[in-house]
């Protein structure tokens, strides 16, 4: 356990109270569904991007990434450099404004004006189902975080995350979200700019730390930032196939946590700076998170040594944070930690409620619920959730490993299909309803098999995830190139603003 | 079950088909490049800049290419 001093304790718990009684005076004056879901569409595109980041980076990215970097090296990088900012841009400009345009409050809403309201409530479905999920990891993670470094018990732990962002959130709504998150953006980089700064120099600067690495056996590939084509976890062309064109555009273009805070921008104009912004902001971020990994190799590895089968990455960055910090700078990094924990939880509270309550309720359950009755069912529903993600946190402690990892592969089996039905819808009026039925199927099917290659088809060792994001992405643009081939599409005035060449009359201001 | 297992697999004619070290770093660089000019040729009109063109540090389309161009720099120099 961290020792912390009193100084630490303070500026953890003045950052705890100060972030929620600024998002509750940020919930001022919300009337409507459309003020709570999408911040009145008064974003600036400033907060939007920051927001963005941190939407993406929680506390177990940087637990997670500095046990990846000591283990892999600067290979870790791709996940933000060609799998962030190269869908990002695409994203800014082929994508998002057109969500914009097209004034939706969810991306499966996006998909049922495009295709059909199976499409759309299929994904809805599994996005929550998701959401839900990883509600209760995150509350492992933050319990975790509060067990170890200020003693509390684990139900405390979660009680005490569950209301500051039960407070920010239901009563803030996205604008509480997205200014709190900017202010977590800063903590964060500032801390991990802290850890970066005081490692480097504890290892010897720059020059010294390349010596060191280059002087062990498993670490000659450590400052190679691209993997070779037989690289047994990440090969280069599946990092770029796989990470670069499916999962990072359909993280960035079909995550609701991440679209939602773009669609609450002033202008579409806005949408596409805040995007951009986030790119260039991400630019930095793989330094900060990955470095600490390369320093703990300088630093740590007499202790930790090579990263074998049980070997346990997420003690790296720990014992980094236990040993390098002063007090007063340790309580600074550990509200980064807290910033990334409750940025990560309120962005799948938010999101969660709002597809439940565009994607399920208003055309399941009451299609003619007014705005003000829309509002009050989800600001319950972020109770719901919360209350939902605590009774599963425990279950999800119990067994962490397997449970994070069963909703990453749950999730890995839809980004393919969803991609490939968001770039089809999007790109060409051709794709027809059918057709996207028939690419969801296929899409996922493919998923299921390849993910199951190695009882199902005997291959051993299975096939990477990548690929299986990468073919089941082809897989589903086959299916909907296909079935749209013989079946008829919708009308061209119907789909005006969800096919970015046929732009909505009199809504393309910019 | 056993043919299936052994028939070259797509993703493993790809990675076989990886080549050397230079063809990684020309496909990230590449993926960059193609961004930058699909960035730079898509009409004004997308954009919403009909009526002015805004200055150079008001464009998203200008810091976006800027952004790639980092990208490109971190590729070659580290890749």
């Amino acid at each position: 356990m961290v020792r912390l001093s009193a100084v630490d304790v303070a500026l953890v718990v003045g950052y705890l109270v100060g972030i929620t009684a600024f998002g509750v005076w940020l919930g001022r004056g919300i009337r409507g569904g459309r003020d709570f879901f999408l911040a009145g569409k008064s974003l600036p595109w400033w907060a939007a991007g920051m927001s963005l980041v941190v939407s993406d980076i929680g506390a177990k990215d940087m637990i997670g990434l500095a046990g990846d970097g000591y283990r892999y090296g600067i290979v870790m990088m791709n996940f933000d450099f060609i799998g962030c900012i190269f869908p990002v841009l695409i994203a800014a400009f082929l994508f998002m404004p057109y969500f914009w345009l097209a004034g939706v409050y969810t991306v499966p809403e996006y998909l049922g004006r495009r295709y059909n309201l199976g499409v759309r409530t299929f994904f809805a479905v599994i996005w929550v189902l998701f959401m839900m999920g990883t509600l209760g990891t995150i509350f492992v993670s933050a319990a975790a975080m509060f067990e170890g470094l200020l003693g509390w018990s684990f139900w405390f732990s979660v009680a005490v995350t569950a209301a500051v962002v039960g407070l920010c959130t239901a009563l803030g709504g996205l604008r509480a979200v997205v200014f709190t998150e900017s202010v977590s953006c800063v903590v964060l980089t500032v801390g991990a700019a802290l850890i970066c700064g005081l490692g480097l120099a504890k290892a010897g600067g720059w020059g010294q730390l390349k010596e060191t690495l280059g002087q062990m056996s498993w670490t000659q590939h450590h400052l190679d930032l691209l993997p070779p084509a037989d690289h047994p976890v990440y090969p280069w062309p599946a990092v770029l196939l796989g990470l670069g064109f499916v999962l990072g555009p359909a993280y960035w273009i079909g995550n609701q946590a991440i679209v939602q805070r773009t669609l609450g921008t002033r202008t579409q104009n806005e949408a596409r700076a805040s995007y951009v912004f986030c790119a260039a902001i991400k630019l930095v971020f793989p330094v900060l998170l990955v470095l600490p990994g390369l320093v703990g190799v300088a630093l740590l590895h007499s202790e930790l040594g090579p990263p074998g089968e049980h070997w346990d990455g997420n003690r790296v960055l720990p014992m980094l944070v236990a040993r390098l910090l002063p007090p007063g700078v340790l309580g600074v990094v550990m509200g980064a930690f807290f910033a990334g924990v409750i940025s990560n939880l309120d962005s799948y509270v938010s999101s969660a409620s709002t597809m439940v309550v565009t994607d399920l309720y208003r055309p399941f359950i009451r299609r003619e619920a007014t705005d003000l009755e829309c509002l009050q069912v989800g600001r319950w529903l972020v109770v719901a959730f919360l209350v939902g993600g605590v009774a599963i946190s425990y279950p999800i402690k119990r067994g962490f490993g397997s449970v994070f990892e069963a909703f990453q592969t749950f999730l890995s089996f839809f980004q393919g299909p969803l991609l490939a039905l968001l770039l089809l819808g999007m790109l060409t009026k051709r794709a027809t309803p059918w057709g996207g039925v028939a690419g969801m199927i296929v899409g996922v099917s493919t998923s299921a098999v390849l993910n199951s290659a190695e009882w199902l088809l005997g291959v051993p060792g299975g096939v990477p995830f990548l690929w299986t994001a990468w073919w089941s992405f082809v897989a589903a643009l086959a299916g909907v190139a296909l079935v749209s081939a013989f079946t008829s599409g919708h009308d061209e005035e119907r789909l005006r603003g969800l096919v970015c060449w046929l732009p909505a009359k009199g809504r393309n201001q910019p | 079950m056993t043919l299936l297992a052994n028939l070259p697999e797509p993703h493993r004619v790809l990675a076989a088909a990886g080549g050397p070290d230079w063809l990684a770093q020309a496909a990230f660089i590449g993926a960059f490049v193609a961004l930058i000019v699909i960035l730079v040729s898509l009409p004004a009109t997308m954009l919403g800049e009909t009526e002015s063109r805004p200055p150079l540090w008001r464009s998203v389309r200008a810091w976006a290419v800027l952004v790639a161009v980092v990208q490109i720099l971190v590729y070659a120099f580290w890749g």
